[in-house]
């Protein structure tokens, strides 16, 4: 139980599911010290209700637009040796956009993730000590990006248009099975673009922090809560760099796990970006809920 | 759907609190903007039915020339939006004159909440300027 936290924190479902526009793209998720490799399925649903404007003033959504989004993963992971793990997540999408005027919806493919970690402190050998990896992953453009979409209210996008490599670091403690925290930190670097326009379009890099912790329970329930920020810098589009094109994410988090025997855990989450100005920059914010299936095999299997 | 707006409702009143303390209620968006252009050739009013909101938009453009005060006819207008904040980009679908300097853009799509930059460009002969109009979508 003590992986929940850690899976749900670095999970690509956990992160936003900004598929245009660059909401982290994860961490990839982990194995623990008797697992050799986890499948997992997960779905999650999101809604925004408001977005900060370049000011980092709050709105509410207009009545009557919704913005809703569907997001199925499936990932798998492996670790070829004890210390290295490598994953791959395929995400599909399904959007549904609505205003008191249009209506739409699309989906497909998303940008398909492999990742990587490394152990430089496994968190079997930790003995007081927090668990350090360093963790990499590599986002391919397989989604289709919003300057491809011929719909209005772009409901058929489901990729950010660029690839991106984002490297990380991911610490852990845990006290004796009662409690865990976790602090994991990426920066997320973009491939150059084409827009509609014909432009290049060079997206700056989207740095990620989350902090989470909370009690685990010898009933197999485990729970924790923290917060998410994410930072981008403007984008470059041609030969401008936009003054106030910067952008500020905060979200708070809550994770649920419950170990379904010793092979399967039910894992659940729940992501609200925080309605109040100034905590978030030019970019929306959504409400969304994840539900997920792990299934873990272990060295022994 | 009654159902799914009514649950959308009642979350977004549920956060209502951080937001009365902390945000602002989405205004009615003022439609009508005037710039002057780049090279301070021309003056533009742009002006819409509706405000401006995600989706696709019809804008009613007024070109004068600033030295002669006379409206801008027989031009070739072109409107462009872009996100500058992600890099979006969209284009206006058809643009026609409707008389004394006149413009009306059909269908400029705007797919996302969030600050656009709406580019007008207007050409005639020997003159060209341009504005840019700013639209916040909540």
């Amino acid at each position: 139980m003590l992986l929940v936290l850690a899976l749900l924190a670095s999970s690509p479902s956990a992160a936003r599911a900004a598929a245009c526009c660059g909401g982290g793209h994860g961490l990839g998720q982990r194995l623990g010290p008797m697992e050799r490799a986890a499948a997992s399925a997960s779905l999650r649903m999101s809604d925004r209700v408001g977005s900060h404007d370049p000011n980092g003033r709050f709105s509410l959504v207009r009545p009557g637009v919704i913005d809703g989004d569907a997001r199925a993963d499936l990932a798998f992971l492996v670790a070829p040796v004890r210390r290295l793990q490598l994953g791959l997540d395929v995400p599909f999408l399904l959007n549904l956009r609505r205003t008191t005027e249009q209506s739409a919806w699309g989906g497909g493919i998303g940008d398909v993730t492999a990742s990587a970690r490394f152990d430089i402190v496994p968190l079997s050998s930790a003995e007081g000590f927090p668990a350090v990896a360093l963790t990499a992953a590599a986002s391919i453009p397989t989604g289709k990006p919003l300057g491809q979409n011929d719909d209005p209210l772009g409901a058929r996008a489901t990729g950010l248009g660029a690839a991106e490599i984002r490297p990380g670091i991911f610490v852990e403690k845990t006290w004796e099975g009662t409690a865990t925290a976790i602090f994991a930190a990426s920066v997320g670097l973009r491939t150059p673009m084409i827009d509609a326009s014909g432009e290049e379009v060079r997206l700056g890099p989207r740095a990620r922090f989350v902090a989470a912790a909370g009690p685990v329970f010898h009933s197999g329930l485990s729970l924790s809560f923290g917060v998410v920020s994410e930072l981008e810098s403007a984008p470059r589009i041609g030969s401008t760099t936009a003054s106030d094109g910067g952008r500020r994410r905060t979200a708070a988090l809550g994770f649920v796990g419950y170990d379904l025997g010793t092979r399967f855990t039910l894992l659940g989450s729940i992501e609200v970006d925080l309605p109040i100005s100034l905590l978030g920059k030019n970019e929306p914010s959504a409400v969304a809920v994840t539900l997920g299936l792990r299934r873990a095999f272990s060295w022994r299997d | 759907m009654k159902r799914m707006t009514s649950r959308r409702t009642l979350l977004a009143f549920s956060i209502l609190g951080l937001v009365a303390c902390s945000g602002a209620e989405p205004d009615a968006m003022e439609t009508r903007r005037e710039a002057t252009g780049e090279k301070n050739l021309l003056h533009f009013v742009v002006d819409a039915d509706a405000p401006i909101s995600q989706g696709t938009n019809d804008l009613h453009v007024s070109i004068e020339e600033i030295a002669t005060k006379t409206p801008f006819t027989g031009a070739t207008v072109t409107i462009t939006a872009r996100m500058p904040a992600m890099g979006h980009s969209a284009a206006s679908a058809t643009i026609e004159e409707a008389g004394a300097g006149e413009y009306v853009a059909h269908g400029l799509s705007l797919p996302m909440a969030g600050r656009w930059e709406v580019q007008v460009v207007a050409t005639r002969a020997g003159t060209s300027d341009a504005a840019t109009i700013t639209y916040d979508i909540p």
